[in-house]
């Protein structure tokens, strides 16, 4: 996708923020034990030190190589926050819906949320499209593969 | 047992109707999925993982085997008729198949890469036959220490060989591994990383990890970038199928070469299917009398790297089935799916499970056999398909990824776990961070540090003990090679970029 100096940085600076933010967390609550008997916060303690050294590593590397190579630019290819955002939050209201209110309700907020992210998709083209995968999911999961779940529900609790 | 006695059993295994079943479902639906574009080999096999959770454990190797190549066959031809390759491993097949798409040869790329998928399929089978008793019998006195050596040359010969700098992939490995490490604990007992939330008690599901960094992440990357293209549905006639003399008089030594080439990358760690095409279009070019009719539409320049990648499809089971020890993304999933119905991948996998391991072996055959029989009629079906629009498929996909997450576990705890590892992987995608490499982390790192942990005890806490072992020691020098050539070469890459 993109080979960036500048996003490199902030990746390698925020990965070895991760790996100490893990050493600390996994040595304040994890026994470390001994190197013949480890406990269970020496692995992850090692691990995290290793993380936090890569990614100083590549944050070195890469700030090094924008000093020696000014001419590179912020990415060509555009963060798609609103695909990210309907598709996400598409799988979320499935996730949210499916126990309460049942398949259908949770497969028609999955597909339509989602679709939203395309702009070819009109909102007819939309409600067919949630129509037909309602009864092919009904069909597949519910009577083919005979899943637990109902198809339609009111239990908020 | 005699080697033939085992052949035997396998096809017996292979052969009962319910296997065959799965196995022309796993391949239905592989080629399916591959002939979609944007979704990828792991993202397919990741969407179809929860459906075999509900089989014996034989039927859904067999089934998740069978989606592997499926999708591999597939992606060829999305390749072929669109210059829009379904998967990674056919993107070398686009070069000349499309050329001879535009020629209006179209039907004879296809049909004749049916045929080098299924020669370069049978030779990676011959060899998996051959040789994964020999290595599991030699594997059958490591401890945990030459363990521990080979799982962490796999993780970093994994993380070299993606594209993208090598450090990305080493970091992808580490996350990998520590998201493998949320749970408990299993020397202690003690929840690491839970948070206080009782759903992660057991750990993080490899299918949510999985169809968030390739179902979610996939779709969200190619959400507005595909359109469908018209195909002329005429182009792939039977009629138009039948390839000249010519034609197959050019094609016999690359399907050699490539089935040679890709059964020797499909065993080394971190190399797979794509690089053994790559490597495969690389020779045809240099060992070709006229090079420049490559890229316009020469037959070698499919035949070599779609035998490449299908030999090697299957010669990545070797390390896998042999040693438990998953050399790709891919072999990691198949790995994760044994553990899931509770076998212990393994050398002893082949001597306690035989009817497993030869039925599964065996079904390869077959399923390489549905593969030849199955798409020559199918093309026009397949061609249908890629005149969907896009933007009524992801909505599927995505509904299909969501029932399939909730119904392993009947968790929607894990639907949001999805979403969850759906933004990560776009962001580590945006970020230019390879994913493959996570997923192999996740799935060995609970195995390296048990090992690791294991062989310290055995060692009296003294880390020598990896050195004073041969075979340890020497798995553990070529990994430092290959760090040393890490290292090297992007220093060299740099130099020469400024």
């Amino acid at each position: 996708m993109i080979q960036n100096a500048r996003a490199d940085i902030v990746a390698g600076l925020l990965i070895c923020a991760v790996g100490s933010i893990i050493v600390i967390y996994a040595y304040g609550n994890y026994p470390m034990g001994t190197l013949r008997r480890m406990g269970p916060g020496m692995f992850p303690a090692g691990l995290g030190a290793v993380l936090s050294l890569l990614g100083m590593v590549l944050a070195l590397n890469s700030w090094r190589s924008l000093q020696a190579n000014a001419s590179h630019d912020w990415p060509p290819v555009q963060f798609e926050l609103r695909t990210v955002g309907l598709t996400v939050a598409g799988v979320v209201a499935f996730a949210v819906l499916l126990r309460p209110m049942g398949l259908i309700p949770a497969v028609i907020a999955v597909v339509s949320i989602s679709a939203l992210s395309d702009a070819r998709n009109k909102p007819l083209g939309i409600a067919v499209l949630a129509l037909i995968l309602v009864v092919l999911a009904t069909v597949i999961f519910k009577f083919g593969l005979g899943l637990s779940f109902s198809l339609i529900a009111w239990n908020w609790s | 047992m005699t080697f033939f006695d085992n052949i035997l059993l396998g096809l017996e295994t292979a052969l009962s109707l319910n296997n065959l079943m799965w196995c022309f479902v796993g391949v239905f639906m592989g080629t399916l999925l591959g002939v979609i574009p944007g979704i990828g080999v792991l993202a397919a096999i990741s969407m179809l993982f929860p459906l075999t959770f509900q089989l014996e454990p034989t039927a859904a190797l067999i089934m998740l085997a069978g989606i592997w190549y499926g999708t591999t066959y597939g992606g060829s031809t999305a390749s072929i008729l669109l210059n829009v390759p379904g998967t990674p491993s056919s993107a070398i097949t686009a070069l000349d198949g499309y050329p001879m798409a535009q020629q209006g040869r179209a039907g004879v790329a296809l049909l004749m890469t049916t045929f080098a998928s299924f020669f370069g399929g049978s030779v990676g089978i011959i060899l998996l036959m051959g040789f994964s008793g020999t290595i599991s019998q030699m594997a059958l006195q490591f401890s945990s220490t030459e363990y521990f050596a080979l799982m962490l040359l796999g993780l970093i010969a994994a993380s070299g060989m993606s594209n993208g700098a090598m450090i990305k992939g080493l970091i992808m490995v580490c996350l990998g591994v520590l998201f493998g490490l949320v749970g408990s604990d299993i020397y202690s007992g003690a929840r690491r990383f839970t948070f206080g939330l009782v759903e992660l008690a057991d750990g993080i599901a490899l299918v949510a990890l999985a169809l968030g960094l390739f179902g979610i992440s996939e779709v969200i990357a190619s959400v507005g970038k595909i359109s469908a293209k018209g195909v002329d549905p005429d182009a792939v006639r039977f009629k138009a199928m039948k390839p000249t003399r010519d034609d197959m008089r050019r094609s016999w030594f690359p399907m050699l070469r490539g089935s040679a080439v890709g059964s020797f990358f499909g065993t080394l760690p971190g190399t797979g299917p794509s690089i053994a095409a790559f490597m495969s279009y690389a020779l045809e070019r240099r060992v070709a009398k006229e090079p420049e009719r490559f890229g316009k539409g020469a037959i070698e320049g499919i035949m070599g790297p779609e035998s490449a990648n299908n030999a090697a499809d299957q010669t990545a089971f070797i390390p896998t089935l042999a040693l438990g020890i998953p050399g790709s993304a891919t072999m990691a999933l198949m790995l994760g799916a044994l553990m899931i119905h509770g076998i212990a991948p393994g050398p002893q996998l082949m001597s306690e499970q035989p009817a497993l391991f030869w039925g599964l072996v065996m079904s390869f055959w077959i399923g390489n056999l549905l593969l030849l029989v199955l798409n020559i009629p199918l093309i026009g079906l397949w061609v249908r398909l890629l005149t969907v629009p896009y933007q009524w498929l992801f909505p599927a996909v995505l509904m299909f990824v969501c029932i399939g997450t909730y119904s392993v576990n009947n968790s929607g705890f894990d639907v949001l776990l999805v979403a969850f590892f759906g933004i990560l992987g776009y962001v580590l995608r945006y970020l230019s961070f390879p994913a493959a490499p996570m997923i192999l982390g996740f799935v060995l790192g609970p195995l390296m540090e048990e090992h690791f942990r294991r062989a310290m005890l055995l060692g009296r806490g003294d880390p020598m003990t990896f050195l004073q072992r041969p075979i340890s020691a020497s798995v553990l020098f070529i990994t430092l090679c290959l760090l040393i050539w890490g290292v090297y070469s992007a220093m060299r890459k740099r130099s020469a970029g400024s």
